[in-house]
């Protein structure tokens, strides 16, 4: 009884094992047998319309959306973005002069107000260097009518005027600052200053701390020794135009030769501290009132007595009338072109220690100042 | 001959714009998955109907087609799906009596009716009313298997069910037909 039923189930699963692995199964013949329909003609060609339809209408669908798809907003924001970088590598790379002028302008401006302040100091301690007191015991009118009085010039004031070129590209510069300048300037030097003071100070070129040309260094370091250059200074001003045309005439008559400079002393001592805050104020009134002369003129030559001094000439600025002013450094501060030129001439004399001094005073009186190239090796 | 595009080539080729690709595959793929679904849902018009949109949706989705399986697998996938919700719309389904109607609807060569081959011709109708008889999951699994040639994992994979219970769902199919053959 059990072995035939047995056997049926063994014959069951050997015909499902033959139906599973798709052998030649008499139940697979038997479906094959079986009628094959296939779908119509009709059939066929409704579907195989509705694949190319589909084709024709992604076709014609694409075009109308890529341009959908992409952010309107993106071809602005590169265009926000390209601004943004360009203005940047524009103010990266704008010349760091006119921050140093905006600077120095400032310090212009405020300088008239330590002159109260020096005054004090000096009157307080009048035991300073008989130089420093000499020049900070006077009141600020006598300094500036000494500054005005024709000093015995140099003719290399003509020779350290700018050249044509420099006029020429001075002076569309000048009214735009000299607007906002006059008015400050007039206001900061009116007490303390006669009007012939304050209107000179207004005339002054805005962009007083700008760093003299390489021509223009050429022509002081030229023009310093020469002592015909002093005799030539007490001729009638010239007008900025003037001077600055006939500079390039005057130039090349103007140098005789130097005399050899004098033997390098030894390092001059430093100024006393209270001698140095004077002087800082001083220098700071200086800055404000001549030394802004950006194409004032000034001529440099070697103390005699201390070959580690320099006397120092600054003619004004334009009008011919302008005064000129005039010193040894040190202490008198000389306008911030002509201490530079004076530090120069240092070096060249071979009075490096004192050029490091001069340098560094020169720093303290103008932080913001931006050291020329050749002298940065001093700092 | 070693060139011919498989199915699955032939489905990306018109995935990107190849008309061609396409009358080739469905050259190649009409035939099962219309006996496929006539086989499955007896009435020849929605047959006809499931059919079409079988092939509307694969179009379709022609951009999404990746070859994860064969396209025959996933063909039938589709068909699959609709023959189930068509089940599911249209119980109770059908009973033996218009499965044994449409059945003498299809077409039979007249050369496979001499004599001789009436026996068999019982036979294949004997079959044809056992697959109408069977539950829908065993009969579907029945018609994956003879029909597309599936294997276990496959009509696993088309139906959503486990190997396990395809294979238990085959083993009745087969068991009920076999026991309507011996009749």
């Amino acid at each position: 009884m059990s072995d035939p039923k047995k056997s049926a189930e063994e014959n069951f699963e050997r015909e499902f094992d033959a139906f599973l692995r798709e052998e030649n199964s008499r139940l697979a013949e038997l479906y094959r047998k079986l009628p094959h329909p296939e779908p119509d003609a009709a059939l066929d060609t409704r579907v195989r319309d509705a694949a190319r339809r589909a084709l024709r209408e992604e076709e014609t669908a694409t075009p109308t959306r890529v341009p959908s798809r992409k952010p309107r907003w993106l071809p602005a924001l590169g265009i926000a973005a390209t601004l943004v970088v360009a203005a940047g590598i524009g103010w990266r790379l704008a010349p760091h002069d006119s921050q140093s002028r905006t600077a120095t302008t400032a310090a212009d401006v405020a300088s008239p107000a330590t002159a109260p302040e020096r005054n004090v100091k000096t009157a307080a301690n009048p035991a300073s260097a008989p130089a420093a007191d000499s020049i900070s015991a006077s009141p600020p009118a006598p300094e500036f009518a000494k500054q005005s009085a024709p000093a015995p010039g140099s003719n290399s004031a003509d020779a350290l005027r700018p050249q044509p070129e420099q006029a020429r590209a001075d002076k569309p510069a000048q009214p735009a600052p000299a607007k906002a300048e006059t008015r400050v300037a007039a206001k900061a030097a009116a007490p303390q200053t006669p009007p012939a003071l304050a209107a000179q100070a207004a005339k002054e070129p805005a962009a007083f701390p700008r760093r003299a040309t390489g021509l223009e260094a050429e022509k002081m370091i030229a023009a310093k020794p020469s002592p015909p250059a002093v005799a030539a200074y007490a001729a009638p001003a010239q007008t900025e135009q003037e001077s600055a045309r006939t500079a390039a005439n005057d130039m090349p008559l103007a140098a005789p030769a130097p005399p050899p400079p004098p033997p390098p002393p030894p390092a001059s001592p430093a100024a006393p501290a209270a001698a140095v805050t004077e002087q800082n104020a001083e220098a700071r009134q200086g800055f404000s009132v001549a030394g802004t002369a950006q194409s004032a003129s000034s001529a440099i030559s070697p103390d005699p007595a201390n070959p580690t001094r320099y006397h120092w000439d600054a003619t004004g600025y334009v009008p011919s009338s302008a005064p000129a002013r005039s010193g040894v450094y040190p202490p008198d501060r000389p306008p911030l072109a002509t201490w530079i030129e004076i530090v120069r001439a240092m070096l060249r004399d071979g009075h490096r220690d004192a050029a490091k001094q001069a340098l560094a005073d020169l720093r303290r009186q103008h932080p913001d100042y931006r050291i020329p190239a050749d002298l940065r090796g001093l700092e | 001959m070693g060139t011919e595009k498989t199915d699955e080539e032939l489905m990306l080729a018109y995935a990107h714009g190849d008309t061609p690709a396409f009358d080739e595959l469905y050259r190649r793929a009409r035939g099962m998955l219309y006996r496929f679904i006539l086989r499955s849902v007896p009435e020849r018009a929605v047959a006809d109907e499931l059919f079409q949109e079988t092939w509307s949706r694969a179009i379709h989705a022609r951009t999404r087609y990746r070859i994860e399986a064969k396209f025959s697998t996933w063909l039938l996938q589709i068909a699959h799906n609709l023959v189930i919700d068509h089940f599911r719309r249209t119980r109770p389904q059908a009973d033996a009596q218009e499965t044994e109607h449409v059945l003498g609807l299809l077409d039979v060569p007249d050369h496979e009716r001499p004599e001789e081959v009436l026996s068999e011709f019982e036979r294949r109708r004997r079959l044809q009313l056992a697959l109408a008889e069977l539950p829908d999951d065993q009969r579907v699994a029945f018609l994956l298997r003879m029909e597309s040639g599936l294997g276990l994992e496959e009509i696993a994979r088309v139906t959503g069910a486990g190997h396990e219970t395809v294979k238990s769902r085959l083993r009745y199919a087969f068991a009920k037909i076999r026991e309507r053959l011996a009749e």
